[in-house]
């Protein structure tokens, strides 16, 4: 009762004397919480009801949820990210790793091999998916295809075949994000002091020992963090499934987002889409605990 | 020992074109698809399926980029477009400068769990709010305006954390000064704070105008009518109808394609000192 009141007291005052830095934060804050916070704690209501745009809900206890085993498609939808982050997250940190140390050295144009990179990244996700659907393009008129055939090798329908149309997806996505990455860790290489790389050196250390022994354990926090970054994204990959793929064929590439947005806007099940995301947003955190866990210490954005 | 030396050297030398050759072709293969996308959008619909293939469209033509502009009404869109990333962005850099302020600056009762709180939101996916957020905007009648887009996605926590960090490390003597000689919060704000922490203003309007250009998923929920589309809504929308329809879609999509994409590489390419520190304050040092 006591701590109660103290309480009481120590906010009578803010709100007395001390109001101006809430003033400051109140725009910021009112609109996070009316357009973040709300949203998300309603999507976990909805999720225990049969929810109607217009007219009532029902409540329906876990349906949704149990649903989720049996509602044609979910579980696919899971594999097939599950698919896509593990192909597209050590894709993406190999690749930016790789470049990010053969930049690392005394290069001449650095700055304009950074930029280049970094050209996918800014560039518009819709655009550059389109894009890829045209490098993709079936038959000899598409770029990929008459490039593998000039040097020999069968062309491929990349998009039309359920088991290629999600490593080209990948590919694309590695493309498009490596360079976020290959920017990140080589500013971690450059904090690496070179004193150390020296003592290596003397102790008569190789290349790749030097990498093993000396770079990658240096470089853990900033990885581990990466990895996180991606991991999230990819859980939520949309784009270029909505571009590219729509989906199919034969369902191959529909993944969470791209069914939670089908579940919500085309087939008006709002009640099951919010369970769907209340089961990646748990997936997504459970992620994060783990990663933090592992890292031992705050990760920061 | 001037052998080992000069084999040294001679390793070295190898090792270093080694280098300079996968760095040339990882550029090749990053700047690869874009050339691809200039040429295609320069050639006529017949040329854009002729084989074998031509880098250089002869003739070259302007017309992919005449219909787009007209026919399929991306200067509409282009304006659209640009109207909610612009808002985004002012909205953006001064909420979030007054918060980062505050949470730099200010001693209040819940400081640390509040920003902590919002910290923890970034981990929130889009996918859990599309639902929701989309029930809200239509109950605040905000459906199918550019409100609808702009205001739910100007505050980025991200952004406010980086203007605390970089506010922090301003001197509070000046604001002390300012405020002895009897200026008010929001004068000290406005003609202390905002003109030291231009760097990171910066970062904030860059990349929360880079957010709102490539925002499609959000968009595409919430405007329905046509004349309201934003570029990437046009172009997602358009392409797989276009291309089920036309036997050579490709220069008129990979016109639109550039139109979408020109204008963030042009501003990326003039502002590139900003993005790389932005990418650089958030993951290193935090």
């Amino acid at each position: 009762m006591s701590s109660l009141r103290r309480l009481g007291i120590a906010l009578y005052r803010e709100a007395r004397y001390n109001y101006i830095p809430y003033l400051f934060i109140l725009p910021a804050l009112s609109i996070l919480t009316i357009f973040l916070i709300v949203p998300a704690l309603q999507a976990f209501r909805m999720s225990f009801y049969d929810w109607k745009l217009l007219g009532t809900s029902t409540f329906i206890g876990l349906k949704n949820y149990l649903d989720f085993l049996s509602y044609p498609n979910v579980l696919l939808s899971v594999k097939n990210t599950l698919y896509f982050a593990a192909l597209n997250v050590p894709g993406t940190v190999a690749a930016a790793l790789f470049f990010a140390i053969l930049l690392n050295n005394d290069i001449r144009g650095r700055h304009w091999f950074r930029v280049l990179f970094y050209l996918p990244v800014i560039s518009s996700d819709v655009a550059v998916a389109l894009l890829w659907k045209w490098l993709y393009w079936a038959g000899e008129i598409g770029i990929l295809n008459n490039l593998l055939k000039t040097v020999g090798l069968p062309p491929q329908d990349w998009l039309g075949n359920p088991q290629l149309a999600m490593p080209a997806v990948v590919f694309l996505s590695i493309w498009k994000g490596m360079g976020t990455y290959v920017i990140i860790f080589l500013a971690g290489l450059q904090s690496i002091p070179p004193d150390l790389y020296e003592a290596g050196r003397i102790d008569g250390a190789g290349a790749w020992a030097t990498f093993r022994h000396l770079t990658l354990p240096l470089l853990r926090p900033i990885t581990l963090l990466v990895v996180l970054l991606l991991t999230i994204s990819s859980l939520q990959v949309f784009t270029p499934i909505f571009v590219m793929t729509g989906g199919g064929p034969a369902n191959s590439t529909i993944t969470i987002a791209f069914y939670i947005y089908n579940l919500a806007f085309s087939q008006g099940r709002y009640g099951l889409a919010s369970a769907v995301s209340y089961v990646l947003f748990a997936a997504i955190l459970a992620i994060t605990v783990i990663q933090r866990r592992i890292l031992g210490q705050e990760v920061t954005y | 020992m001037k052998r080992l030396l000069r084999s040294y050297r001679l390793s070295k030398l190898s090792g270093r074109l080694l280098i300079y050759s996968f760095l040339i072709l990882g550029g090749l293969v990053s700047f690869f698809p874009f050339a691809w996308m200039v040429s295609t959008s320069f050639k006529t619909p017949a040329q854009a399926l002729s084989l074998p293939i031509r880098w250089i469209p002869n003739p070259l033509t302007w017309e992919n980029y005449q219909s787009v502009w007209a026919r399929f009404n991306f200067a509409r869109y282009f304006t659209n477009t640009m109207i909610i990333s612009v808002s985004v962005t002012v909205l953006s850099v001064v909420f979030c400068s007054l918060a980062g302020y505050a949470f730099a600056k200010k001693r209040f009762w819940g400081r640390e769990l509040i920003f902590n709180l919002l910290l923890a939101t970034i981990t929130i996916p889009g996918a859990v709010l599309m639902t929701p957020l989309f029930i809200i905007i239509l109950k605040l009648g905000m459906l199918n305006k550019f409100l609808g887009i702009i205001i739910p996605f100007c505050v980025g926590v991200s952004n406010i954390f980086l203007m605390r960090q970089y506010i922090s490390t301003i001197p509070s003597e000046l604001e002390e000064a300012a405020r002895i000689d009897g200026a008010g919060e929001l004068t000290i704000w406005w003609r202390i704070i905002v003109p030291l922490s231009v760097p990171a203003a910066a970062t904030v309007a860059i990349f929360s105008f880079v957010g709102a250009w490539d925002g499609f998923l959000w968009p595409l929920i919430v405007l329905k009518n046509k004349e309201m589309w934003t570029l990437n809504v046009a172009l997602g929308l358009l392409q797989s109808e276009y291309i089920a329809s036309e036997a050579s879609p490709w220069g008129i999509l990979m016109a639109g394609s550039l139109v979408v994409t020109l204008p963030l590489v042009v501003m990326f390419l003039l502002l590139q000192r900003y993005f790389m520190r932005g990418l650089v304050i958030g993951a290193v040092k935090g």
